[in-house]
């Protein structure tokens, strides 16, 4: 549980400083861009490529860190009139399907990733496409390790319920 | 099988993330059909290279910016200097203020939280009932979905294929007609209430514009931008990013550029992932759906009893409403758009129509008893208890149901604006 509560927030601070990165790096380009063609009525080449997978990167970092504040879009109808204690067993249910589920998701990106390894298509500047690739299994990895940590939680609040509060 | 979707289904329900749910149920499909799961991260990797994702986190982002600076009190200043001396002005302004925040912020709730907060007091020091007052700001939560440049919008034309710029101005008289219609009602209930009018000088009128002028010439940046043909919609989102980040970092010095604007950044790409996420995994389920020709076995079953536009329009409306009020608005869009669009093509529905239609609808759930997310964020703003605001929000209800009612059967409401502008005839769809 420590191990696990200690690399989740590692993962966070990664995540975040990433975010703040990507995000800038995003908004750099992007108004780079929009100077050099409108203004110098040129173009950058490898921009829209790069854009479109710094998205992807953000997407995936975000919704790991969504993952952590428990943000992510579902059907929010129960939890909002089910007493305490009924909340933590449908919790407990709703972490091991998440869990469950995620593996799926993981072993699919998998799967992707390492075809296009052995295919290996590059992207501009010989950069192979599976790197890029490379955050959809790690997001999901990463979503699937908080999915792990957020069922032992649960489980911890269900033993001891006094250490809930 | 169909033991394990309804399985997943529940699941679902019981309030399991919802792009895991989906991820899961196209894998199980993929595997029974026998085509490898990676398919459905390609489907996902696919989507990450169209060109019109890009719009989605410049934008959100600047909403949050936007909503964490000082700039909805001064537009709140503004509006209340302009419009504030009407009768039931102060009504008037709330509205306003609203619908111009919820089209940069997206409807994400940001706008009760960050509006809602601070006029509920006002409103109330002027002598408005409290059931009203309550009523106006709840359902103004998403007032303003329907103007450029608000992210339902968008992410329904991706999903549906629909030109956003089209779109934008398909929403335009929509969406002043919700405002116009809640706007007369809040005049009669101020004149029934004997709300005292306001005054503003004119040196306030001037000063107030002045402080906010910054915020104000976003929209027109943003719309001269896009309709004069200079900037396309992924430029104007970057445009937008960085004007909000200079107006509220460098100009107003509201938010600091190394405490608040990194936080702000991970607050907002925290949403964009988990549409973004949902969005892709729910893409190979769709996909797959549409595959299988389900949406035409859905219409065939439909034809049975429903003949005309009209009844399917009636139909789509109640689906519709169940839906908004059960699901957030972006959840809706990425797993119910690609299933009805293909429908109501066969009943001859403009795609731009369409898009309006839903976006109305889903609007209205936002506010729509019992599940609603504005009455839920609504409670816990202004700590009242839900039933009350149930109850406040029920005029609002009755009134956005008519211009429901409105935008559904009258097309050219949408459909004009764009005609007007010269771009008639669209291809139609696109299968």
């Amino acid at each position: 549980m420590g191990l696990l509560h200690w690399l989740d927030h590692w993962l966070a601070s990664l995540e975040r400083a990433l975010v703040v990165l990507l995000l800038s790096g995003l908004l750099g380009l992007g108004l780079l861009q929009v100077i050099e063609r409108n203004v110098l009525a040129s173009g950058i080449f490898w921009a829209d490529e790069l854009l479109q997978h710094l998205v992807l990167w953000l997407g995936f970092l975000g919704a790991s860190l969504a993952t952590r504040e428990q943000r992510h879009l579902s059907i929010d109808v129960l939890s909002h009139f089910l007493p305490t204690r009924w909340q933590h067993w449908l919790a407990l249910l709703v972490n091991t399907a998440a869990l469950v589920l995620c593996l799926l998701l993981v072993q699919a990106a998998w799967g992707l990733v390492r075809s296009e390894y052995t295919a290996g298509p590059m992207l501009t500047f010989g950069v192979p496409a599976w790197l890029a690739q490379s955050i959809i299994p790690l997001g999901f990895g990463a979503i699937t390790l908080r999915f792990a940590l957020r069922l032992v939680e649960t489980l911890a609040r269900l033993v001891r319920p006094e250490d809930g509060a | 099988m169909i033991l394990l979707g309804l399985l997943l289904v529940l699941l679902a329900i019981l309030g399991t993330p919802l792009f895991a749910v989906f991820g899961a149920l196209a894998w199980c499909l993929f595997r029974a059909a026998g085509i490898d799961t990676s398919a459905i991260m390609i489907e996902l990797y696919r989507l990450a290279s169209a060109p019109m994702l890009l719009p989605i986190p410049l934008f959100t982002f600047a909403g949050y910016v936007l909503a964490a600076s000082q700039a909805p009190q001064r537009l709140v200043r503004c509006m209340q200097a302009l419009i504030g001396w009407l009768p039931g002005g102060l009504a008037l302004m709330a509205l306003c203020a609203c619908a111009f925040f919820t089209a940069f912020t997206g409807a994400s709730g940001v706008t009760i939280v960050a509006l809602g907060g601070f006029l509920l007091p006002v409103l109330l020091k002027e002598r408005y009932p409290e059931l009203f007052s309550l009523g106006l700001l709840t359902t103004c939560g998403s007032l303003g979905l329907l103007f450029p440049p608000s992210l339902p919008i968008i992410l329904y034309g991706l999903v549906a294929h629909a030109p956003v710029d089209l779109l934008f101005l398909a929403g335009v008289i929509p969406g002043l007609m919700l405002l116009v219609l809640l706007a007369l009602y809040s005049l009669y209930q101020a004149s029934r209430q004997h709300v005292p009018r306001q005054r503003s000088a004119w040196s306030e009128v001037w000063e107030a514009l002045w402080v906010a002028k910054w915020e104000l010439a976003l929209p027109i940046l943003v719309l001269v931008g896009i309709y004069g043909g200079l900037v396309t919609i992924n430029e104007a989102a970057v445009v937008t990013a960085a004007y909000s980040l200079v107006v509220t970092v460098g100009i107003h010095r509201d938010l600091h550029l190394w405490r608040d604007v990194p936080r702000l950044m991970t607050e907002s790409m925290v949403l964009v992932g988990a549409i973004l996420i949902l969005l892709g995994t729910a893409l190979g389920f769709t996909s797959y759906l549409i595959d299988a020709q389900v949406p035409m076995h859905i219409l065939a079953a439909m034809r049975q009893h429903i003949t005309s536009r009209a009844m399917f329009l009636l139909a789509l409306n109640v689906f519709l409403l169940v839906v908004g009020s059960l699901m957030d608005i972006f959840s809706a869009i990425v797993v119910v758009v690609p299933l009805i669009t293909p429908i109501a093509a066969q009943f001859g529905v403009h795609p731009l129509h369409l898009g309006i239609i839903f976006l109305t609808n889903l609007e209205i759930g936002y506010s729509h008893p019992p599940l609603g997310l504005n009455l839920f964020l609504g409670s816990l703003r202004f700590q009242r208890p839900i039933t009350q605001l149930f109850r406040a929000s029920l005029p609002f209800l009755a009134i956005l149901l008519v211009a429901l009612a409105l935008i559904t059967y009258i097309p050219d409401l949408s459909l004009g604006l764009v005609r007007l502008l010269g771009y008639a005839d669209l291809p139609v769809f696109r299968h």
